[in-house]
């Protein structure tokens, strides 16, 4: 195992590290790199949206699947989980690295072929997959459906499989990890959420992704195989909607494989910064762990109008509206831990209070659409493209900066500026909802999605001033980001250093390591726990002094022979 | 927001309706109170924190009770109709709701290709695969009054059958068939949008339905029966040779 010592290589401490805070610091730029290409996308295909002909048909929709997903696969997963994940999992349970460090760098490295693989998808000849981010066939395994993007097709599949690898090799670090690396006295409902958050998605990640890996191996097959697992000819009849099952299967929980650690994220910023306990911690652990089962059974509410059978879309519905159930209990018990709180109103938190807010949109926006009959009408138009944006939106980029500003001081030793915060947040915000909002008029109005331009049907022309209003907001909201980017890499170099390791008064273990921490975490000192995670507003003698929050843990000063022994270990 | 509807079967709007009342009910008043506890609860005014939670507060649990009761209520009236439109599908059902309105049935089949639709007419026989059947190109012509199932398929990929006046969409899937039905009621001329991908066309795979009077309809099949068949061949190519075609017009689509 790597040292921390200043011997050991620049190339083994910085780019083949095995230290979960690197590796974090890896996933975390890498992740970030990619919105600005997925951002850049979608800043071009929304101008194509409002100056149609702008871009030709195909390469609307290339930028379309590009960004999809990019946002979900190159944005998302490597920043909520690759990123805090590793960077907060030992941090949190008082480990000093990941349970298997070096399968932690090779998903890190695997994650960085899978990025180019996928960036060279793009540009090889015939140009990249189109088919959308659900490739569904028979379009995907017919290259001449479109226009012959054949080794495109091939290196995007490889692209996302690799990813695939990445994560899992992740997850079972995550897993691993979480149940085995706790320190003394951490038991699984003392955990932080975030860890909660961040094991659960790592479950439903592992138990759904199986079937679309099978999916995808008899995709490529039926490309280059000339098998007909899910295409139709006059002699073979494969199964379009085979495949269909086999992506939702995946594609739900992976919707909540980035949420959950993007709640978690809300969920240690809020008592942080109401200096109370949750209402009830234990009912948001359940709420989670009821959500997660649920979302194996909901996957077909995307497949309602796709020739289904129309009993089992009874139960699919049935299943889907029920989720509302959990989801709407969490939100209330978040809520209701603002009550007697004593709000301060910091960055992290206007962050987590928009992304809290912008939640309750995209949950209750997702009612329309799980509710069959509504759906027949709302399928594939832009109500969908809303909802999912409130859902995904919030959590790869609000949630994702609230965790950001909030852990900053953590990642760099360095603090981001205050004001500048909350501006951004608020501009975020209101561009956001200008590029989103609108969406669910066109919905209403049947505005087919994945349309380059409403402009070949009449009884939607009257609605282009709408896609030129979410255009200047996606214009202005990217400029906002752009400027958020510029002052981000500023501060990791020249930010103002943090002298209080523990800035946000906060509870949980990984701000009782200094800020940042270093190699293997605790030096010669070892965490304990000895209270539950958000022990704010306490009583008594710790009142008496002036400090209204009680750490969950104490640090050890470990005898010389114990120090050595860790440092072996670690 | 949503185009003027064309028929008078209520169903789906009426789901639409009720969700979205109730959602934005929930979500307006959610926000109030958002609002008010981040106002009434901030460092300012709240200088130190408890961790008690008052009884009024702790009634918000009823929010979640409510949000249950409207989701029952809401699968109640979508299972209702669901089963309307999608389970009691079959021939008997819809003759005999056409029945009790008086109304006559009009079956047709919808073909799906890159970017077009093909619509056949089963013609005067009333029989499938024969000699008379009707074939048109991107544009269905119906009589008002009338009960119209559709049955839906595609010689290449997905499609979906999209009728934003009517509320129905339902996919056209190579291999399958699926039926939908609806009724006219108006006449006028209403488009067909394809809502799902289907290729570097698919915002322009536009078709048309064309109510006629009932007089008109008649007129207008008399003068079509006698010069369907030849266009069959042409127009129902082999499954799965995709092929960026041209919609074949027998006439001009607007
Ligand atoms: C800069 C902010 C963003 C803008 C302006 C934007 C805009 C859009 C638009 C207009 C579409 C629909 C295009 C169409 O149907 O024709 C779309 C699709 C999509 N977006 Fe975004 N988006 C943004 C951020 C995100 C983020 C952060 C995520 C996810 C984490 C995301 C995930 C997706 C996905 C999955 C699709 C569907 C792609 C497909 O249909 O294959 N977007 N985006
Ligand atoms: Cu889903
Ligand atoms: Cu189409």
């Amino acid at each position: 195992m790597t040292m921390g010592t200043a011997e050991t290589s620049w190339v083994k401490r910085y780019l083949f590290s095995t230290d979960h805070k690197v590796i974090g610091k890896q996933y975390l730029l890498t992740g970030l790199f990619m919105a600005l290409i997925g951002g850049i996308l979608a800043v071009a295909f929304r101008t194509n949206l409002a100056a149609p002909g702008v871009l030709s048909d195909s390469a609307y929709l290339r930028l379309v699947t590009y960004h999809g997903t990019i946002m979900f696969f190159w944005v998302a997963m490597p920043v909520l989980l690759g990123g805090f994940g590793n960077l907060l999992i030992p941090l949190m349970i008082g480990a000093r690295d990941m349970a298997f460090p070096t399968l932690n760098m090779l998903s890190y490295w695997t994650f960085v072929v899978s990025t180019i693989v996928l960036i060279l998808s793009f540009f090889v000849p015939g140009g990249g997959f189109s088919g959308g981010w659900t490739i569904y066939p028979p379009l995907s395994a017919m290259p001449e459906a479109f226009l012959g993007e054949h080794l495109g097709t091939i290196l995007f599949l490889f692209a996302v499989a690799l990813e695939f690898a990445s994560m899992l090799m992740g997850g079972v670090n995550f897993i691993a990890t979480i149940i085995t690396m706790r320190t003394k006295g951490l038991s699984f409902f003392r955990l932080p959420l975030m860890i909660w958050m961040q094991l659960i998605a790592s479950v439903l990640f592992l138990l759904s992704v199986t079937p679309l890996i099978a999916g995808a191996f008899m995709l490529m097959m039926d490309i280059f195989a000339g098998t007909h697992f899910f295409t139709v000819t006059a002699e073979h009849t494969g199964n379009p909607i085979l495949f269909q099952h086999l992506f939702w299967f995946f594609g739900h929980p992976e919707v909540y494989v980035i949420l959950f650690p993007a709640l978690g994220i809300i969920a240690e910023i809020f008592p942080a910064n109401t200096r109370r306990p949750f209402f009830s911690y234990k009912t948001l652990v359940w709420t989670g762990i009821i959500a997660g089962i649920l979302s194996f059974v909901v996957w077909a509410h995307h497949q309602f109008v796709a020739g289904i059978n129309p009993y089992s879309a009874i139960w699919f519905s049935i299943f889907t509206v029920a989720i509302s159930v959990p989801f709407s209990i969490a939100l209330v018990v978040m809520g209701l831990s603002l009550v007697n709180g004593s709000i301060r109103f910091t960055a992290p938190m206007v962050w987590a209070v928009g992304a809290y807010a912008m939640f309750i949109i995209g949950g209750l926006t997702g009612l329309p659409l799980g509710a069959f009959t509504s759906d027949i009408y709302f399928h594939d138009t832009y109500f969908v493209v809303a909802h999912f944006h409130y859902t995904v939106f919030t959590i790869a980029v609000l949630s994702a900066i609230a965790g950001l500003y909030y852990w900053f001081p953590k990642w760099f030793g360095r603090q981001l500026n205050e004001t500048f915060g909350k501006w951004h947040a608020i501009l975020t915000l209101i561009f956001y909802n200008g590029f989103a909002f609108p969406g669910f008029f066109l919905g209403l109005a049947g505005h087919p999605r994945r349309y380059a331009s409403l402009g070949f049907f009449e009884y939607l022309h009257e609605y282009q001033w709408i896609h030129v209003m979410m255009t200047v907001s996606t214009y202005l909201l990217f400029a906002t980001q752009l400027v958020f980017a510029v002052y981000f890499i500023y501060a990791i170099f020249k930010g103002k250093k943090v002298e209080d390791p523990n800035p946000w008064k906060a509870t949980t273990l990984e701000w009782l390591a200094p800020s940042p921490p270093p190699h293997l975490n605790w030096g010669n000192t070892h965490p304990i726990v000895e209270h539950d995670p958000y022990e704010y507003a306490v009583n008594g003698e710790l009142k008496a002094k002036g400090m209204d929050f009680l750490p969950q843990g104490k640090l050890y000063v470990l005898k010389k022979s114990e120090a050595e022994k860790q440092e072996q270990e670690g | 927001m949503r185009p003027l509807r064309a028929t008078d079967y209520p169903g789906i709007d009426l789901s639409i309706d009720i969700v979205l009342w109730g959602i934005v009910i929930v979500g307006i008043f959610s926000f109030i109170i958002l609002a008010y506890g981040l106002w009434r609860f901030s460092a300012k005014r709240n200088p130190v924190a408890s961790r008690t939670t008052p009884l009024a507060f702790r009634r918000l649990v009823f929010l979640d009770v409510a949000v249950l009761i409207f989701d029952i209520a809401l699968l109640a009236v979508n299972i209702y109709f669901w089963s309307d439109l999608l389970i009691q599908n079959d021939d008997e059902s819809i003759r005999e709701r056409a029945a009790s309105e008086n109304a006559e049935v009009v079956h047709v089949k919808a073909i799906g290709r890159q970017f077009f639709w093909t619509f056949l007419y089963p013609g005067p026989d009333g029989q499938w695969d024969t000699n008379d059947d009707i074939i048109r190109g991107n544009t269905l012509v119906l009589p008002t009054n009338a009960y119209v199932v559709v049955d839906i398929t595609s010689n290449d990929v997905v499609h979906s059958f999209f009728l934003p006046h009517f509320r129905i969409k339902y996919d056209a899937i190579p291999g399958v068939n699926t039926r939908v039905w609806f009724k006219t009621t108006q006449e006028g001329k209403y488009e067909i949008a394809c809502a799902e991908l289907c290729g570097s066309g698919h915002y322009k795979m536009r078709g048309i339905i064309e109510v006629l009077s009932e007089k008109h309809y008649q007129e207008w099949l008399k003068q079509i029966s006698g010069n369907a068949y030849p266009q069959y061949a042409a127009l129902t190519p082999e499954a799965g040779t995709a092929s960026p075609n041209t919609a074949p017009s027998n006439e001009k689509t607007e």
